[in-house]
């Protein structure tokens, strides 16, 4: 399998899995007024990688992923970048259909509610062998076989009868795998996972994104995982975007973040985990609550930043290395020492 | 199914039984009555009361109706007083014309409204849109008895494209097709347009564009036949309704049907006649109810219990 090939090797030779310069997202009403909701973010997801998103509701992290699949409905959004491409494919500025031919083929997409991303009408095995039919062109026979091998490697026990079940006889955790077959069923290069484990029970959780690590593994697929759970990122991850206010405000492998956070916001999203191994133990909230959206001048985190100071209130930090991540950050929390 | 469709059936005699027994009793409260109507001014009272106790009009209403029902059981509904022939004779020759007219409509009804309404959702905004709900608007608030003269003025008298009324040739079909259709197309293209417009934004919708099917296929698969459950429900009480006989279109174009018969035997008292025309209309209204609820259950199977 896949496995056989050298893991350094993918990033190098590889295209990234998603390329995206200066994305920003402006939702327009009906008034005629703009809304900034994602601001000029840059990031890659490497080939073969997990990078995790994370950040509060409200952050952009959804959007961000909804945008990379060209799903935002334009009368709405407003989506601009200077350059943005999935698979290695270019998307077309302002032009959300030109992702089109990616879609399914290169890329795969789970949502967060598996409960409505099935057509309640129709039995899933056909929702699924639509794909085989219409992008391989092959028979619906041909395509049952290939539905009834995914739905075995998604671990959906007795695959054959359950493909002609319809979806509302499936529980929450059997429909997230049916989607999850449907968003790998094409072999894509790319796998964009949108909080896949939030609206499942905590048992079934573990399992699913095992199945993604497993699957990611198997087919080589450089994997966006949007997610507000530190515990999934610590799990799968690999490298970690977190998101504040519709920016990026740092970025860095998994351990760096973890450990050694330069991002006050980072820091307190750390220790706002509760932790299972102090009992009694009360995890720390970060005080406040997001900015709504519109308001932008200097650091979006200041007001709710334990040591901002009067530079942050007025000038937006830059991304920029700082100790062992990139945070955006006047005044970084140096190395190894973690504030609460 | 076939357990369900059992006790459908069953449901279905038990509502047309109490839906005799209501109009029956209400036609009996009603003022007017059919023996000073068929006999006239002229008659004694020693005639009235023979007429009387021959059409069992002297009994009191319980036992008329304990009479009346255990005819209707075996499908006599009595006699015409007016003609003399049988009820359901009479009724069911007046059936056909009532079948043929509500079929062409749902016809005319299916074959634009759908289309359209699926149309206008997929151009929502555009001018197109725009131009359909405004006509279709207006189609909805037009009265049928408006409509019917209006278009026998235009088609009969001043072009003479159209007969006027009757029966006689198929061209007669034409203008009461057209007068009932435009109101249930209004209905049912609105319907449609909002549905699909509702069923586009279902995230099985976005879910079906992120696996990259082309937008028709997600149209044709997917989005109209969510979108149509809704409209299988309104059209099938239309229909039911169609078939009660269209009153009002069927007197404004002198269509024989059972809404024309109907609207006669009330002007003169024809009890027996009114309550078998309620009884045809109210046992299509269960009929088509009962077909809608099956159909219902072939296009959404979360309908379909274990």
């Amino acid at each position: 399998m896949t496995l056989a090939e050298p893991m350094v090797a993918r990033p190098i030779t590889r295209e990234p899995a998603i390329a995206v310069a200066g994305l920003s997202i402006t939702a327009r009403d009906d008034a005629g007024s703009s809304l900034p909701l994602v601001k000029d973010i840059s990031f890659t997801c490497n080939a073969g990688e997990v990078t995790a998103l994370i950040g509060e509701s409200g952050s952009g992290k959804s959007l961000t992923a909804t945008a990379l699949l060209g799903l935002l409905d334009p009368d709405v959004y407003d989506v601009r970048s200077h350059a943005l491409s999935v698979a290695g494919y270019p998307a077309a500025p302002h032009d959300p259909e030109s992702l089109a031919p990616i879609r399914g083929r290169k890329v795969g997409y789970i949502v967060q509610d598996p409960g409505a991303a099935l057509d309640p009408t129709m039995k899933v095995g056909d929702q699924l062998a639509e794909l085989f039919m219409i992008h391989r062109g092959m028979s619906h026979s041909d395509a049952r076989r290939e539905v009834i091998r995914l739905l075995n490697l998604v671990r959906i026990p007795n695959a054959t009868a359950r493909a002609d079940d319809y979806p509302h006889q499936f529980s929450g955790g059997m429909k997230q795998r049916v989607i999850i077959a449907g968003a790998v069923a094409l072999s894509p290069e790319v796998l964009i996972a949108d909080e896949p484990t939030t609206a499942l029970d905590v048992t079934v959780q573990a399992e699913i994104l095992t199945l993604i690590d497993d699957l990611r593994n198997e087919y080589a697929m450089g994997v966006l995982l949007i997610t507000h759970d530190l515990g999934v990122v610590y799990q799968v991850a690999d490298r970690v975007l977190v998101m504040y206010a519709g920016r990026i405000v740092e970025k860095g492998e998994v351990e760096a973040i973890c450990s050694t956070p330069a991002h006050p916001y980072t820091a307190g999203l750390l220790v706002s985990v509760p932790d299972l191994s102090r009992t009694g133990a009360v995890s720390a909230a970060i005080p406040g609550s997001p900015p709504r959206p519109g308001l932008d001048r200097g650091c979006p985190f200041a007001p709710r930043c334990f040591q901002a100071q009067s530079v942050c209130a007025t000038d937006l930090p830059v991304l920029q290395q700082s100790g062992h991540t990139m945070a955006a950050c006047h005044f970084p929390i140096s190395d190894g020492v973690r504030h609460g | 199914m076939i357990s369900y469709v059992l006790r459908r059936i069953v449901i279905a005699i038990l509502t047309t039984m109490a839906a005799v027994t209501a109009t029956f009793i209400m036609l009996r409260i009603a003022p007017g009555d059919p023996i000073a109507v068929l006999l006239g001014d002229m008659a004694s009272d020693a005639e009235i009361a023979d007429a009387r106790q021959a059409y069992g009009l002297d009994l009191p209403i319980w036992q008329q109706l304990m009479v009346y029902l255990g005819r209707a059981s075996t499908l006599d509904f009595g006699q015409s007083i007016a003609q003399g022939t049988s009820v359901r004779e009479l009724v069911l020759s007046h059936f056909p014309h009532t079948l043929l007219l509500a079929a062409s409509t749902m016809l005319v009804v299916i074959i634009l409204a759908l289309p359209i309404g699926i149309y206008t959702a997929v151009r929502k905004g555009q001018s197109a849109s725009h131009a359909t709900n405004a006509a279709s608007l207006v189609a909805l608030s037009l009265p049928e008895f408006w409509t019917g003269i209006v278009m026998i003025l235009i088609f009969s008298r001043m072009l003479r494209w159209l007969p006027s009324g009757g029966a006689e040739s198929g061209w007669s079909l034409i203008m009461p097709t057209i007068t009932l259709a435009l109101p249930l197309i209004a209905v049912n293209l609105r319907l449609m347009s909002t549905e699909t417009i509702n069923v586009l934004r279902a995230p099985y919708i976005t879910m079906a564009r992120a696996r990259g099917l082309p937008r028709g296929s997600i149209l044709r698969r997917h989005v109209i036949r969510n979108a149509l459950i809704p409209v299988v429900t309104v059209g099938g009480i239309q229909l039911g309704h169609l078939l009660g006989g269209a009153v009002i279109v069927e007197t404004v174009f002198n269509w024989p049907g059972v809404g024309q018969l109907l609207i006669r035997s009330i002007g003169i008292r024809d009890y027996p006649v009114v309550q078998g025309c309620l009884i045809l209309m109210t046992f299509s209204v269960i009929v088509t109810n009962m077909l809608v609820d099956f159909a219902y259950r072939l296009i959404d199977p979360r309908f379909r219990r274990g």
